[in-house]
């Protein structure tokens, strides 16, 4: 086999397994949010939610249960901006590791995108030791939200808008090592 | 391909192409609880057993040299990450939308990289110039090296390539330093440790000489894990985990409470046949260090990652021997066995930093349960791999030109 057909076999790897992983991929990143503490659930909790796509159906959160001691009942609820109940599901502390990352899936909600949802936590019975919820440095609890995917030509623009949006983050590393790679195959083809 | 240059080249730019995009937690968690070194804390075992609110990602599990090497690689590789890199370090496994994250991967696996292209250049020390160029190309694009290393980043090519340096000093007639070189792997993991022994025997024609050069090995280890032997969350965390336990596992039940252990009982055998066989002949030194490791995979329910120990050997073995089939047969089944581990991780979530999505796929076991048993598949695949372990064992052993 010459050399640019082997050099070119790591390429087609690479998308033989990026394409149809962008496509069975059901449940495709909305939003996420980090946290730099796990501040406890004292009291109920809420936060506004902004999602960028229809169809938003799965929402993560970064729960703590020190010594999975906590067996206590808590609701999720989320809300429209005028207060009225969208989806709900209730989870325990049976559910809750120390940590972990709880996820809450329901029906895909039609028009998500652009809305201003409430995302809020309620706790349905009193238990010690309490559990803790991460939250960012605004004391913002922080979320993860995925979306359901319906379309497969909206999966492949979103998937180049995601793509170029990394490049963006991060020029700096992409350009040296696309220049790093691009040095090793010059390399390559041209010794003997 | 024509060159040995031709070939470091083309497996440079292959793993430099792949290695930005994919993602294990398991260096993630290392290069967590290693940056604590930068905080002055040097006993990480008491240190994390004493904050357990530190110990989220979970406790140290590794032989303090692991702490003290990706300590101080810490320092660069923060340097070049960025400010953010720690609190990324701190975040859950599936932390893998973060916005620098292929630098992260980049610069976290580019040390596994180094380690395993010098891996390359020892064995092509340990080989007939007629198959160094293979035995090249065999190491880096063999598909248990790539999902080891650029998929994963598993740090167990480390005290893989000291055992190779092991058999280079060996060759070179520095026994000592040979000795010394399995001492340190010993304290990264401590695998290297069972295969000290064999290299007394192979090495040293008489007991002195071989007790010495065991003493000599195992002294290198102890100093280094001295410091920590008082405090119990090191023995609990490292010398009672992992290895140690899982090589009693496989076992046939005696009655009243006793088992048969196989994997002690066939290291035992190899131990006896060494010493009988092959006292004071290092030619075979490099087949038992095979025959032991294989058995280790053969007779556990091994990490994946554990495959890159016998790796080098395997492959020197089969481009000496033409024992291709035996190569063959032992990567599929490999394959087989990783393909049906119940853990996103092993398979598809490596990909996640590509796609976060990719964490809702389910595993191919939760696909199939419903027609088969995933781990009668996977049991399957693994009695292949130890058959044909056994049978390379067997050949390794009573080859003649060693007695």
């Amino acid at each position: 086999m010459n050399k640019p057909l082997w050099l070119s076999l790591p390429f087609v790897a690479l998308l033989l397994v990026v394409f149809p992983i962008t496509l069975s991929v059901r449940n495709r990143l909305d939003d996420r949010t980090y946290g730099v503490r796990f501040s406890k659930i004292q009291d109920d909790v809420e936060r506004q939610i902004t999602p960028q796509h229809n169809n938003l159906n799965i929402v993560i959160l970064e729960l703590k249960n020190p010594g999975l001691q906590n067996k206590g009942e808590f609701g999720f609820y989320l809300k429209d901006i005028e207060g009225k109940t969208l989806r709900q599901s209730n989870f325990s502390g049976f559910n809750t590791g120390d940590p972990s990352a709880l996820r809450i899936q329901f029906d895909p909600i039609p028009n998500s995108k652009g809305q201003t949802l409430i995302m809020q936590i309620k706790k349905l019975s009193d238990q010690a030791p309490a559990l803790s919820i991460a939250t960012d440095k605004d004391n913002k609890i922080t979320f993860a939200t995925y979306y359901k995917t319906t379309n497969k030509k909206d999966v492949l623009n979103d998937t180049a808008k995601t793509w170029t949006q990394h490049a963006r983050n991060d020029l700096a590393f992409f350009s040296s090592w696309i220049l790093l790679v691009g040095c090793f195959s010059v390399l390559a083809l041209k010794t003997r | 391909m024509k060159s040995t240059k031709s070939i470091i080249l083309t497996g440079l730019f292959t793993y430099f192409l792949l290695l930005p995009f994919f993602f294990h937690p398991d260096l993630k968690i290392i290069f967590y609880l290693t940056s604590f070194l930068k905080e002055g804390v040097f006993n990480i075992y008491s240190y994390i057993a004493n904050n357990p609110d530190k110990a989220y990602l979970g406790p140290f599990v590794y032989p303090p040299l692991t702490y003290l090497l990706f300590g101080l690689l810490f320092f660069p590789i923060n340097a070049l990450a960025g400010k953010d890199f720690t609190i990324w370090l701190a975040m859950g496994n599936d932390a893998v939308n973060f916005p620098l994250i292929f630098r992260y991967l980049f610069l976290m696996k580019l040390p596994l990289v180094a380690i395993h292209f010098l891996s390359g250049l020892l064995l092509t020390q340990l080989t007939e110039d007629k198959h160094k160029k293979l035995l090249l190309l065999l190491w880096f694009f063999n598909p248990i090296s790539i999902y080891i290393i650029v998929l994963m980043g598993q740090i167990d090519g480390i005290p893989a390539m000291l055992t190779l340096l092991s058999i280079f000093l060996l060759k070179a007639k520095k026994q000592t330093w040979s000795a010394v070189a399995l001492g340190l792997g010993g304290v990264l993991k401590t695998y290297p440790l069972l295969l000290l022994p064999f290299l007394a025997i192979t090495a040293k024609r008489n007991k002195k000489g071989q007790l010495l050069l065991f003493g000599i090995g195992f002294l290198a280890y102890f100093l280094l894990i001295a410091p920590f032997l008082g405090s119990q969350a090191f023995y609990q965390n490292t010398l009672a985990s992992g290895l140690s336990q899982r090589i009693f596992q496989a076992a046939i039940d005696l009655g009243f409470g006793e088992k048969f252990l196989l994997v002690p009982a066939l290291l035992i055998f190899l131990f006896l046949h060494a010493y009988s066989k092959n006292k004071g002949n290092p030619e075979s030194t490099t087949n038992y260090f095979l025959a032991v490791l294989l058995a280790l995979l053969a007779g556990t329910h091994f990490h994946p990652q554990w495959t890159i120990w016998v790796l080098p050997f395997l492959l020197l073995f089969t481009t000496k021997h033409k024992a291709w089939l035996e190569l063959t047969l032992f990567v599929l089944a490999w394959t087989g066995i990783i393909l049906f581990f119940d853990d996103k991780f092993l398979t598809l979530g490596l990909a996640s930093p590509m796609d976060p999505g990719i964490l809702f796929l389910p595993t191919l076991p939760a696909l199939i349960k419903a027609s088969f048993d995933p781990s009668l598949v996977q049991s399957i695949a693994h009695t292949i791999l130890s058959a044909v372990s056994i049978w390379i064992i067997w050949r390794a052993i009573s080859n003649k030109e060693h007695e």
